[in-house]
């Protein structure tokens, strides 16, 4: 009896000993904070930490990201690069920290970018209904029924080699989400009794869109888009890794990390370190989505 | 049921006829110069004029729009422009070689997924702690997970399963490109268990993110089929937690494992590309990831229209597997 | 002689919950016995702990260290240990069953009966046979269906045969017929009674209900608190309650011998008429102009008695007044409507109403009673200006927006929830002519006194919908709904999710309401006893016509068409 047991019964006890008008343990009004464990907490900070570093880490480090330190070549760590050196002996702790700068920043980019156009669209076509919405959502779902990365790289590469390319490219096939899912929301929430009732007291137009539609998308959004984050990371060094990014001397992660393969059997760290900085960053924002997804279902916002 | 295939397929026929256009737009506006590309940077203006006449841009657009969809359509895909080898030659052997080792993924997904999610579900610490893992390798970028298993595989367990190549023997000169199909069809199991060797870490480094995530999906789904009214009635009927499991849970559960596994083909088509890379598979990957680095866009116009069509004729037969497994689409 | 064992015995039995730190202990030192064949009721509200017998017969009671139970339980002389005997693997599915609330949910969507039935029967050819028993027509064809194909009384017929298969002692029927309608509920409790005797199965049937456990049980254990406190032959209980809890619970039912205590009717008409009269010597005969209210008017609307202050309001509010008075407050025409959907690329129409014509006269209540799929709420949705029509005409008096206003079926659901009280009543106001008429201390100090109206105190304006108990919430809504008094107000069932007191004092604030602001009621139900409490006439509609029309306050007596008696006979049994 492996599946779900435990959440079963959980489940069960709570169908029974719900006695009606009790208040819930936490009311919204706490937000995600309260509704989180202390594991989910640790990640935050830790991830607070993390970004903290590749901000101001760069500015911090004594060796240049761009420009040779004359230290040895392909050296493992030690006390001075403490995570070694790459090929052109630079130290590869601070490229790492500027790469994740990097990453952290085109990341954000897209997201926000996509978040925001995408829900617009949503939220007009779902709300306003008719020819708009028909036209909106053909052309949304041709977006999605497209195969999003490979159109993505299709698009970095007729845009030229550089993590620009690779923003707009990614930015392009990651709206439609955006809009398909907040036109749903809003196509169900406008139907919940509450809009309903908005309306008939004579709330109409954006003034109900505004005040009793999207504050009830809103949570949802966040969610996706702060769960969206990790795979953004993930998408944008899987282009720089096979060439659409900029390429070295820029502190791109992916392409230090396909650069690295060179040398991949003598010196892995060089390879391997850039990855695990992609898969930490990643790490942080899909646990830290997840986190505040759950924390979100359960104050029952 | 027959209309609503029939619905989707025509649906698929627009699809790829946009996606044709998106790719050859692209093609068009992109900032990459295809006749530098075919003769070089040094060459003179007339061999420059000689060469657009040659590649047909001096044409108006929608003829060479006509031009580039009737060759894919008649299997003319015209040239790379910096190997001067024709297209169609290069993917007869890219294609198979991406296709084997995306079929042995997609098998290893489904078994992982399966495998994983009866973990997934396991109460206190130790499922706590199973969970982190799995969440640190969905957040895994492929090529690392490709890296490590080449660091532990094939470097540090000295040599234990081969980390470049299809073949130690090289292919069949009559073969079907597929090395393991061949093997068999050949009467060489020796060859045959060579390419399954060689395909074991790229297809597990492109297969544990998707399978991960399938696992996660599997066991949300049997979580809530578990903690639904009909699994209450099967209890109160006596059955234990097993059979409602098998009966009843495996059935409501496996739509969305479906379609999770539709999704995660199409980004392992995309994932495959990496993997190629680290392990000189000789497949689109590899094909792509060169083309980049020349800039030939005609090669990559091409081979993403490829990976393009694979994808979106795998939704489609999902889409209709669906509507064929689960009543409630069929009959409502 | 030897007695046959008892189908179920419970002996002080005690259930404690334990969750987040708090302990609550559900069930206290209850003792019941139920003979074999026989049928026990456990009545109770929500909380009472009826539910956790329920789920502690069946065994079910959850195993992770959550719920704790002292006493015995025996199921056909068979002493079981309540959470933890092993043995109850055994017992459940084969000694006892249940039958659950939600027939839309139950049954496993992806499979068909037969599939399902034939497990536990043993073939096909017996599966007929028990489908038979629940006295479904058709059984083959039957078997061949998914769940979601049935209506809801076919499911739980389905449910009922699929418990009773094997032929257990004890059946466990929680709440079986809440979910479905009226009518409905009684052909299904027909039928679970019948095929429970004719199997020998011992029933213990859990409900809210006393009127349904009445009809269905030999004997009733009333519970509250987690004791029981009052049980014994059913008729006994219900007709002379000994305890005080009972007859307070029996008190509160609305039924239909519920006293009812009806203002003043519709106003003279007399007087309307000398209005009238009086406007047109003044050379006034345009009615209908008047288009905005003052704030005098207002007040004068919610406090005084309009005759005495005609001679006071403006000119034009008279003219309004007269026409207020005298002309219907909503008339429906002849309405046809029909909803397409499609299935699969095909259209399928479905005509839900047809040719409905009626009126409500000014400060007239009127109900409409009708099961689901009557049509009754889509003609509360096209009064209400969500839905139009596809033919004839649906007019309210005044001005746009001040027409109709609607109070819902679930409050807390109709209430933006992350809206303060204050903002949501301020933005009705600011949404209507006569609201915007008024200045910014006038509007705060109307939505006050409306709170006050319906019985809040002024401190919930600052409180948001998901902070206040079922019952304010339903007083904010109305609140919201008449702060700027319409015309006619629109009701959906207001009361049916609120427990029964609460919803007596709803369905009083509503009368109160019509007679102070002078407003006509529109009230859509499917219980009878609560539109004969509320209305002063009743229309009964059944697929999308209006069948029968009758007053009120003889409802019972007067009913005459086989589909009304069906209704009454349904509320009576």
């Amino acid at each position: 009896m492996p599946f779900s047991r435990k959440a079963t019964l959980e489940r069960r006890t709570a169908d029974l000993a719900a006695t009606g008008d009790e208040p819930a343990a936490t009311s919204p009004k706490d937000g995600a904070w309260a509704g989180m464990g202390r594991a989910e907490r640790a990640a935050l900070i830790a991830g607070s930490l993390v970004v903290l570093a590749a901000l101001v880490g760069p500015a911090l480090s004594p060796y240049s990201v761009i420009i040779p330190s004359g230290a040895p070549l392909l050296a493992p760590g030690s006390a001075g690069h403490l995570f070694g050196t790459d090929a052109l002996g630079m130290d590869l702790g601070t490229r790492l920290l500027a790469g994740m700068q990097r990453s952290l920043g085109a990341a954000l980019a897209v997201t926000l970018v996509a978040a925001v156009l995408g829900s617009f669209i949503g939220v007009v076509a779902g709300f306003f209904g008719g020819v708009l919405d028909t036209v909106l959502m053909r052309v949304t779902d041709l977006f999605l029924a497209f195969p999003a990365t490979i159109i993505a790289m299709a698009l970095a590469a007729a845009l030229g080699q550089s993590l620009g390319s690779a923003i707009v490219g990614i930015t392009v096939v990651w709206w439609p989400l955006y809009a398909r899912l907040v036109r749903g929301e809003v196509r169900r929430v406008a139907t919940l009794p509450h809009v309903l009732a908005a309306r008939v007291s004579g709330v109409r137009g954006w003034r109900l869109l505004a005040r009793h539609v999207v504050p009830a998308v809103t949570p949802t959004i966040a969610v996706t888009a702060s769960l969206d984050i990790g795979a953004v990371i993930m998408t944008l060094a899987a282009l720089s890794f096979i060439g659409l990014g900029t390429p070295a001397p820029a502190p791109e992660l992916g392409r230090m990390a396909s650069d690295g393969m060179k040398y991949f059997l003598n010196s892995w760290w060089v390879a391997v370190l850039p990855s695990l900085a992609i898969g930490l960053l990643a790490f942080l924002f899909n646990y830290a989505g997840d986190a505040l997804r759950a924390a979100l279902r359960r104050t029952g916002v | 049921m027959a209309a609503f295939a029939l619905r989707r397929l025509g649906a698929l026929l627009v699809v790829l006829f946009f996606l044709t256009i998106t790719v050859f737009v692209l093609g068009k506006v992109g900032d990459a110069d295809p006749v530098r590309t075919y003769i070089g940077v040094n060459a003179t203006p007339a061999q420059v004029a000689a060469a657009r006449v040659e590649l047909g841009l001096d044409d108006p657009v929608p003829v060479q729009f006509w031009h580039f969809a009737t060759g894919l359509v008649t299997g003319d895909l015209g040239i790379s422009l910096s190997t001067k080898r024709p297209i169609a030659d290069d993917l007869s052997t890219a294609l198979p070689a991406t296709l084997e080792l995306a079929g042995a993924a997609i098998v290893l997904t489904v078994i992982i997924g399966v495998l994983l999610s009866a973990l997934y579900s396991r109460p206190g610490r130790v499922g706590a702690a199973l969970r982190l893992v799995f969440f640190s390798l969905a957040s895994a970028p492929t090529f690392l997970i490709a890296m490590v298993s080449v660091l532990v595989f094939y470097r540090w367990a000295g040599g234990l399963l081969p980390a470049a190549g299809r073949s130690s023997y090289g292919p069949y000169p009559d073969g079907t490109g597929f090395y393991v199909l061949d093997g068999l069809l050949h009467g060489s199991p020796q060859y045959a268990w060579d390419a399954v060797r060689h395909l074991v870490l790229p297809a597990l480094a492109a297969s544990i993110g998707a399978g991960v995530a399938l696992a996660r999906v599997l066991a949300d789904g049997m979580t809530s089929a578990m903690a639904s009214p009909w699994a209450r009635t099967a209890r109160s009927l006596g059955e234990r937690e097993g059979t409602i499991l098998r009966r009843h849970a495996l059935r409501n559960a496996s739509s969305p494992g479906l379609s999770l596994l539709a999704v995660q083909a199409g980004f392992m088509v995309s994932s495959l590309v990496v993997i190629e890379q680290v392990f000189s598979w000789k497949g689109l990957g590899s094909y792509l990831s060169t083309a980049i680095g020349v800039g030939d866009f005609t090669v990559i116009a091409t081979v993403c229209l490829v990976l393009g069509t694979v994808y979106v004729v795998l939704n489609t037969v999902t889409d209709i597997v669906l509507a064929a497994v689960d009543p409630r689409i069929r009959l409502s | 002689m030897t007695t046959a064992p008892l189908a179920l015995s419970v002996q002080d039995l005690t259930v404690t919950y334990r969750s987040r730190g708090r302990v609550v202990r559900a069930v206290q030192d209850v003792t019941l016995d139920l003979a074999p064949g026989r049928c026990l009721g456990l009545v109770g509200e929500s909380g009472s702990g009826k539910s956790t017998i329920g789920a502690a017969v069946q065994g079910i009671l959850p195993t992770d260290g959550s719920a704790t139970a002292t006493g015995t339980l025996a199921i056909g002389g068979r002493t079981l240990v309540p959470i933890t005997d092993p043995a109850w693997r055994q017992v459940r599915g084969r000694e006892v069953t249940t039958v659950f609330q939600d027939p839309m949910r139950t049954l496993d969507p992806t499979m068909t009966i037969g599939h399902m039935l034939d497990r536990y029967t043993g073939s096909a050819a017996a599966s007929v046979e028990a489908l038979d028993r629940v006295q479904i027509r058709g059984a083959r064809d039957v078997l061949r269906t998914y769940p979601h194909q049935l209506s809801g009384g076919m499911r739980q017929r389905v449910m009922i045969a699929l418990a009773l298969a094997r032929g257990p002692r004890l059946l466990v029927a929680d709440e079986p017929t809440t979910a479905l309608d009226v009518s409905v509920q009684a052909e299904v409790l027909r039928v679970l009674r019948d095929a429970a005797e004719g199997a020998g199965c011992a029933v213990l049937f859990v409900t809210h209900d006393l009127g349904v456990a009445r009809s269905m049980c030999d004997e009733i254990a009333v519970m509250h608190e987690g004791r029981v406190v009052e049980s014994g032959p059913a008729d006994q209980v219900i007709s002379d309650p000994r305890e005080p809890y009972t007859r307070r619970l029996m008190a509160s039912r609305i039924t239909l011998e519920t006293d009812v205590t009806r203002p003043a009717g519709p106003p003279d008409a007399a007087v309307a008429a000398s209005m009238a009269d009086a406007l047109r010597t003044q050379g006034r005969d345009d009615t209908g102009l008047a288009d905005a209210w003052t704030a005098g008017t207002l007040t004068w609307a919610r406090f005084t008695g309009e005759t005495a202050a005609v001679g006071a309001a403006s000119d034009r509010t008279q003219v309004r007044l007269v026409s207020r008075v005298t002309l219907p407050s909503l008339s429906v025409n002849q309405v046809d409507k029909t909803y397409v959907t499609r299935r699969l690329g095909r259209a399928v129409a479905k005509k839900v109403l047809t040719d409905v014509s009626f009126e409500i006269r000014y400060r007239e209540s009127v109900a409409l009673v009708g099961e689901s799929g009557s049509g009754k709420s889509t003609l509360l949705r096209i009064a209400a200006g969500i839905e139009t029509v596809d033919s004839g005409t649906v007019s309210a008096q005044g001005v746009a927006g001040e027409g109709t206003q609607v109070v819902f079926q679930d409050a807390g659901a109709s209430l933006t929830p992350w809206r303060t009280v204050e903002q949501l009543l301020a933005e009705r106001i600011a949404h209507t002519r006569s609201g915007r008429s008024l200045t910014r201390a006038a509007q705060r100090d109307l939505a006050r006194d409306t709170l006050e109206l319906v019985g809040l105190d002024a401190s919930v304006l600052e409180a948001r919908p998901t902070q206040l108990s079922g019952g304010q919430q339903q007083r904010v809504a109305i609140a919201r709904a008449v702060v700027v008094p319409p015309s006619v107000l629109l009701c959906d069932e207001p009361t049916s999710a609120l427990d029964v007191s609460v919803a007596c004092s709803v369905l009083n604030l509503v009368n109160l309401l019509r007679h102070s602001l002078g407003i006509s009621v529109m009230f859509v139900t499917h219980d009878l006893a609560a539109a004969r409490l509320v209305a002063d006439r009743v229309l009964v509609m059944t697929e999308g016509r209006i069948v029968e029309e009758v007053a009120a306050a003889t409802l019972a007596e007067d009913m005459t068409t086989p589909y009304g008696r069906r209704l009454v006979d349904a509320v009576l049994a």
